[in-house]
């Protein structure tokens, strides 16, 4: 054991001492050698096949040599051929100015200014700035005895289109989706809201990915004690690598240990949106479509962004389902286990008959017996959701139907079960949010121990335990069952019930408490004259 | 013995736990009067599982008031209709 | 620093007065006042604000001092002490006989065969849980489960309604008078006067005045409700029955009958007393943490918590030998004690503080 510590402490030890040595070694200019600076970048790449590189001449008179670098993959080659080589190469020989000869400086200077026709361009000046953005896609452009060089902005690498959302899907409402790239999430979020107060702010994290994260908020609207939070908590990350939001929502979050998710997570730009109008922060992860979405409350979790294009009386009504099936997807099958183990005398007497005779042969206490079922269906929902997709329609009637009716014929299961388990599952489907189904899907097993254990009772100190942890619960200050513990009067407009959109006049209090009025609307009146 | 094993290992799970809490405040004070309690709350319990019958707290209150508490009783049961 | 505000106060404070109260009330009011029972808990909710008044004026004097704090500055350091460690005794017992009579109720009615120990165990653990949260988190817990319990209380008197005689309840006034005034005298006991523990957490209030305001309010309230059941109890069940039941409510929750489907929802009122005891034994369980650990001048509350509640898990069980006991345990002992630190108590403090502002005055 100690030897093995000390090992441990060694590798960590050359480990740290590896990242300073390349971050020093990144800090060195570059030189005013082209052949040197192309080798350096060779050796500090590893020779990567990947590294494409041209030489080639600028100028007629006295040619200088200059030379290309790029990531094969990552460019937009017919962008770099029209317009950074052919300027180059061409236009430089035929232009008058070369009728002079230019030193390197003014060269330099001239092409900086005359010749590259491209939008994006950065001048670098050693080698941490180079790689910074030869890794990102850019194309490098050295030119021999000077020591400085371009990076030139033409991103090709191959990205999925704007498709439709596959996790959270709407009848009526925009059909758009993040996709993977970062800048063209931005876009899709500033094509809804032209205001310039709608900043951003990026860093980049990961000592080895230098995924992009970008925040977003509009000023004016966000409380700035959130924003400075949401920074302040970036700001501690430091770790190899973030592929997902997942890893950044884990590493900033309020409380770990806890089922309900105090983060939200989105594809929809239009749900990023109407947060960032809410006075909400978003955060943006390259490479990913998921938005994370702060301040998250309890309550965001049951709302789709489509109850907010329905009229709002079919949305309240909605919505008020999903309320009653988080309760059912939670407490349904513990309520059957304590009503058929404890409560007898509450089953009506001519269901109870019927709930007798069925469970007469079944060899298992109805706990035994729901835990079957509702494990043997957790399994058949996650096998569903990782085997391919002809497959898993397969898996799912075999599961559903044969699995089901068997289990009943086979006296293993009581019929009753089987309407319970599937009552419970197809509650659990219903959230907008899967992060909060999962939950749901997790606490349903405590519950049924508790109900096994003390009856019904058993079941009300499980809702005054899970109470009290939500209540305990808060995401970047905000108390996470607000509005309703502290309860708020004004914010159950838009709570268990979605009032019309003219009655919704101020934005959630607790999230943002300087600009609350949102609209001045007043509820249409047409002209009955007529 | 059962009983009396669930709950020394409930207990000692409690006390590990609240220690390190404790432990990493670097509260003396309050791990060493958490501590007495403990113990004591233990040890009266353990007596208690093993079947040690403690006089019932309201014979001891009944006992510490009685003077005054006797003729009040007997006065207000005269009121109760039963 | 961790505050609630005026409603979730009010709030706890009608889960308090309502605690162990809602379910005995009834067989005590009849007990005294018969058919006027419903009159001894109108007297009762009169003199009990009256008292709550007083208990109000105590919270303008607290000025956002810790109870405890305030009755040390009162009564001086030696003297302070030992009223801090017999009113820790009191909450003690209020707390585990509360504990006690929750269990009790549990094992007998609802989950016939379980342990009352085990029931017992498994509410303090979850109040331990509470406490341990803190008082902003009980506060808001106790918001969430407020609309719960107030629908039920007026679904079950509701739905028994249809059943009411309210021959029952005359003649008004009529007969028995004297020992209708004296019934008042128990029920304030387990209801009115037990707020004065309430005056614990006051200094978490996040305005006095709201604390001042919501003490009236709350008292008046729960006094209400208390006044509905009993009436309900005894215009349903009748005077016998509300007598001799030591549950009547739950004898009232089993005559619920909707449509002939929905039956024996008795479960409601048991619902309805489990959140409000509940609430009432966290109270009184983190007011006592706090007094202990000021006591002991510790730095949190939370050190104790643990031990406490074993040692309140070991109070319930040997507080009372058996449920016959319960009315001699509130009409002797339970009283003497409640008078003197819930009445004698806070008057002290009150003849101390108008005395001492006085001199200060003068000087």
């Amino acid at each position: 054991m100690i030897i093995m510590r000390q090992k441990f402490k060694k590798t960590s030890s050359t480990n740290k001492r590896d990242i300073t040595n390349i971050s020093s070694e990144y800090e060195v200019n570059l030189s005013n050698e082209l052949e040197s600076n192309k080798k350096e970048i060779y050796r500090l790449l590893g020779n990567s096949s990947d590294l494409v590189t041209r030489e080639f001449q600028l100028g007629k008179i006295r040619p200088i040599n200059a030379r290309i670098l790029f990531l094969d993959g990552l460019i937009d080659k017919e962008f770099i051929q029209n317009y950074l080589l052919n300027p180059l190469i061409n236009d430089l020989r035929e232009s008058k100015s070369d009728e002079k000869v230019l030193d390197v400086q003014e060269l330099y200077q001239f092409i900086k200014d005359f010749t590259i026709t491209t939008a994006e361009l950065a001048e670098i000046k050693n080698f941490k700035g180079l790689l910074e953005h030869l890794l990102a896609g850019d194309t490098i452009l050295l030119i021999d005895g000077i020591a400085k060089g371009f990076a030139v902005g033409a991103r090709g690498a191959k990205e999925r289109g704007v498709e439709e959302p596959t996790t959270q899907k709407v009848v009526r409402g925009p059909k758009d989706s993040f996709t993977e790239t970062i800048s063209v999430n931005i876009a899709l979020i500033r094509k809804r809201i032209k205001d310039p107060n709608l900043w951003l702010e990026s860093f980049a994290y990961g000592r080895k990915t230098k995924t992009k994260v970008t925040i977003a908020y509009i000023h004016g609207i966000v409380n700035p004690r959130i924003v400075d939070e949401v920074k302040a908590r970036l700001a501690k990350i430091d770790i190899d690598g973030i592929l997902e939001s997942g890893y950044i929502e884990e590493l900033i979050e309020d409380e770990t240990y806890t089922p309900f998710p105090t983060m939200f997570n989105t594809e929809r730009p239009d749900a990023v949106s109407a947060a960032l109008l809410e006075g909400k922060v978003a955060i943006l992860v390259d490479g990913t479509p998921f938005v994370l979405l702060v301040p998250a409350l309890f309550v965001d979790f049951f709302q789709a962004s489509e109850d907010y294009y329905q009229r709002s009386d079919i949305s309240s009504l909605i919505r008020l389902l999903r309320y009653i099936a988080f309760f059912l997807a939670l407490l349904t099958p513990s309520v059957y286990i304590a009503l058929t183990t404890f409560h007898q005398e509450m089953i009506p007497t001519t269901l109870l008959v019927s709930l007798a005779a069925q469970r007469e042969g079944i060899p298992f206490p109805a706990f035994v017996e729901a835990l079957l079922m509702e494990i043997t269906f957790e399994l058949l929902r996650e096998a569903g959701i990782r085997l391919p997709t002809p497959i898993g329609s397969a898996i799912s009637i075999v599961g559903a139907l044969v699995l089901g009716q068997a289990a009943v014929d086979a006296g293993i299961v009581s019929a009753t079960m089987v309407i319970v388990v599937s009552l419970t599952a197809i509650s659990s489907f219903i959230f907008p949010s899967y992060s909060l189904a999962i939950s749901v899907r997790m606490l349903r097993f405590p519950f049924m121990v508790m109900a096994a254990t003390f009856g019904l009772f058993g079941i009300f100190i499980g809702l005054i335990i899970l109470t009290l942890h939500l209540t305990s619960l808060r995401s970047f200050g905000i108390p996470y069952l607000s509005p309703f513990a502290p309860f708020i009067a004004e914010d159950q407009r838009d709570a268990v019930f979605r009032a019309p959109r003219w009655a919704q006049k101020k934005r959630p209090r607790l999230i943002n408490q300087r600009n609350t009025r949102r609209e001045n609307a007043g509820q249409p009146q047409p002209d009955r004259k007529g | 013995m059962l009983n009396a094993i669930l709950f020394w290992s409930i207990s000692s799970i409690f006390f590990y736990k609240e220690g390190k809490r404790l432990w990493k405040l670097k509260a003396k004070k309050d791990m060493i009067i958490f501590t007495i309690f403990m113990c004591f709350a233990v040890t009266i319990i353990t007596l208690h599982l093993f079947g040690v019958q403690f006089p019932y707290l309201i014979h001891v209150l009944d006992f510490i008031t009685k003077p005054i508490s006797e003729p009040l009783r007997q006065w207000l049961n005269s009121f109760h209709h039963t | 620093m961790e505050k609630i505000d005026g409603k979730q106060f009010t709030i706890l404070v009608i889960m308090n007065t309502l605690g162990a109260s809602i379910i005995f009330i009834p067989s005590i009011a009849t007990g005294f006042g018969k058919e006027n029972g419903w009159l001894t808990v109108l007297f009762s909710i009169a003199f009990g604000m009256l008292i709550v008044s007083m208990y109000s004026v105590i919270i303008k004097q607290q000025a956002e001092r810790d109870i405890f704090c305030f009755i040390e500055d009162t009564f001086g350091k030696w003297f302070g002490v030992i009223i801090i460690i017999l009113f820790n005794g009191y909450l003690f017992t209020n707390a585990s006989a509360n504990l006690w009579a929750i269990g009790d109720f549990m094992s007998l009615q609802i989950l016939m065969g379980t342990p009352e120990q085990a029931i017992e165990l498994i509410i303090i653990g979850t109040a331990l849980i509470a406490i341990r949260h803190g008082i902003e988190v009980i506060g808001r817990t106790a918001e969430v489960f407020f609309p719960f319990t107030m629908l039920s209380t007026s679904l079950l008197t509701l739905l028994v309604m249809e059943e009411a005689n309210w021959q029952n309840i005359q003649p008004v006034f009529q007969l028995n008078r004297l020992d209708t005034f004296v019934g008042t005298i128990p029920i304030i006991v387990i209801t009115f006067l037990e707020l004065f523990i309430l005056l614990g957490i006051t200094h978490k209030v996040n305005r006095p005045k709201s604390a001042q305001k919501g003490l009236l309010l709350g008292g008046f309230i729960s006094g209400m409700l208390l006044l509905v059941i009993t009436t309900a109890c005894i215009v349903v069940l009748g005077l016998k029955a509300t007598t001799h039941y030591t549950y009547p409510i739950y004898a009232l929750g089993q005559r619920i009958s909707l449509f002939n489907f929905l039956e024996r929802v008795e479960i409601l009122v048991a619902f309805i007393w489990f959140f409000t005891i509940f609430f009432k034994i966290s109270i009184t369980f983190y007011i006592l943490s706090n007094g202990m650990s000021y006591l002991l001048k510790l730095k949190n509350h939370k050190t104790l918590s643990i031990p406490l509640a074993l040692l309140l898990f070991l109070g319930s069980a040997i507080l009372i030998p058996t449920t016959f006991n319960v009315f001699t345990f509130i009409y002797g002992p339970y009283l003497v004690f409640s008078v003197l630190f819930t009445i004698i108590l806070p008057i002290c403090i009150l003849l101390i503080n108008s005395v001492k502002s006085k001199q200060q005055k003068g000087s």
